[in-house]
């Protein structure tokens, strides 16, 4: 358990995207983890069961505090449409600061399959099953979550944007 | 439809892009994109993407590395910061070997044998899980003593008090509940002017009319004595030699169970 904590502060950052925030939420899940390790079975995936925890706490506070999805201001989404893509520059610094502005603009729910799918590289079911979605809505997160990603750094016109099936 | 007849889909893109397709599936989608350049062009740009995000994931767990060690030696009562990242460093080797020796004993049983050593096992755990705890160490802090006597009395249905650890240049940072099989425990921490840390773990037992002597247990720089008086189990944990820590364990002994 205490081998997964660099995942799991990954993880909470993922989600939070604030220092602060990230390290409570590994300090609750970890406590809560603690708790419940008789329920956890030996031989499964530790990592995705401590995943399990932080999202079902993080997904809790979210409801209580009401702080999910964030409206985006009209000013930031100016920002995002008139955007121009960063990618001409080849600067990494840049290229970095983009991704960063673009990951803070998505809902933390479109963070964390982004999360787990693409640095976790986790199975699309697991996924499912550690978020507790229909594997559907799983996939339609992750195309929306990487379209609005790809948007933002490589810029797009219209009628290059695939219906989402 | 079957399996190769289907369209491609955004969920083939996808699949695909994740190495989660199917070979068949995998074919369509690589006679689709060669049809369709743009496709191929955004595939491509989905593909960056992912490595732009692994890039970025490897920068923060570097940065997530000295941040963590920068607010280690911001933290006011450290005078010698070095020794401290030392022992953040050490307790972080240290993590790594425990889970395997904590997964393997953890979950046995909890036959009274087992719940007799188990102790040792706990109470790694639970040194390496708050130790390295910046801002959250304790749920109660020391300045708050009698309440937290109180509490942890209450909830392990026996009097429970700290020892005073001065004469080691140990202070109480303060304890926290933990949760134990059956039974709760109780775990204080005490801090030297290193920022050194101690644990004192105690623990309600199964078999109530056990006794023990001392007992030493070491993996890797975590040393621990342990021993068992009647109903509560003890456990002194520090990253210390041998001898300086019975030393320590013989004082909280005698401050304890001592007549």
């Amino acid at each position: 358990m205490v081998a997964q904590i660099p995942q799991l502060r990954c993880y909470a950052h993922s989600l939070t995207r604030e220092p602060e925030r990230a390290q409570d939420l590994v300090q609750d899940c970890l406590q809560r983890a603690f708790e419940k390790l008789h329920l956890w079975k030996q031989g499964t995936n530790m990592r995705a069961w401590l995943f399990t925890i932080m999202h079902n706490i993080h997904a809790n506070a979210a409801k209580r505090f009401n702080t999910g999805p964030q409206f985006v201001s009209m000013e930031q989404t100016e920002h995002l449409n008139n955007h121009e893509p960063v990618l001409d520059h080849k600067d990494d610094a840049l290229i970095m600061q983009d991704l960063e502005a673009a990951l803070r603009l998505l809902s933390s729910e479109h963070r964390e399959i982004i999360y787990l799918v693409c640095i976790e590289e986790l199975k699309y079911n697991q996924v499912a099953s550690i978020l507790d979605l229909p594997l559907g809505t799983v996939m339609s997160r992750l195309y929306r979550a990487r379209e609005q990603l790809r948007q933002h750094l490589y810029g797009d016109s219209k009628n290059n944007v695939r219906r989402l099936l | 439809m079957s399996n190769t007849s289907k369209p491609v889909a955004e969920s083939d893109l996808h699949a695909y892009l994740d190495r989660q397709i199917s070979p068949q599936r995998q074919r369509l989608v690589e006679e689709y994109l060669q049809n369709n350049p743009r496709e191929a062009q955004r595939l491509d740009q989905l593909r960056s993407l992912n490595n732009l995000l692994k890039q970025q994931h490897q920068e923060h767990l570097q940065k997530h590395k000295h941040e963590a060690s920068a607010i280690i030696i911001e933290r006011p009562p450290l005078r010698n910061p070095k020794s401290y990242l030392l022992v953040a460093s050490v307790m972080f080797l240290f993590c790594g070997s425990l889970s395997g020796w904590f997964a393997h004993e953890f979950f046995i049983s909890s036959s009274s044998q087992f719940a007799q050593y188990s102790i040792t096992k706990q109470a790694a755990v639970a040194h390496a899980a708050f130790v390295p705890e910046v801002r959250h160490p304790v749920e109660v802090h020391a300045n708050k003593e009698a309440h937290l006597f109180k509490w942890l009395s209450k909830r392990l249905h026996t009097d429970v008090t700290a020892p005073n650890l001065a004469e080691f240049g140990y202070a109480l940072i303060g304890g926290r509940l933990l949760p134990n099989n059956q039974l709760p425990a109780a775990q204080f921490m005490y801090e030297n002017k290193n920022g050194q840390r101690l644990t004192l773990y105690i623990r309600n037992n199964v078999q109530e009319n056990a006794q023990t002597a001392f007992r030493f247990e070491k993996q890797d720089s975590l040393s621990m004595f342990y021993w068992i008086n009647g109903a509560l189990g003890y456990a002194v944990s520090a990253e210390l030699p041998k001898q300086q820590l019975l030393n320590i364990a013989h004082v909280v002994y005698q401050q304890i169970d001592g007549e």
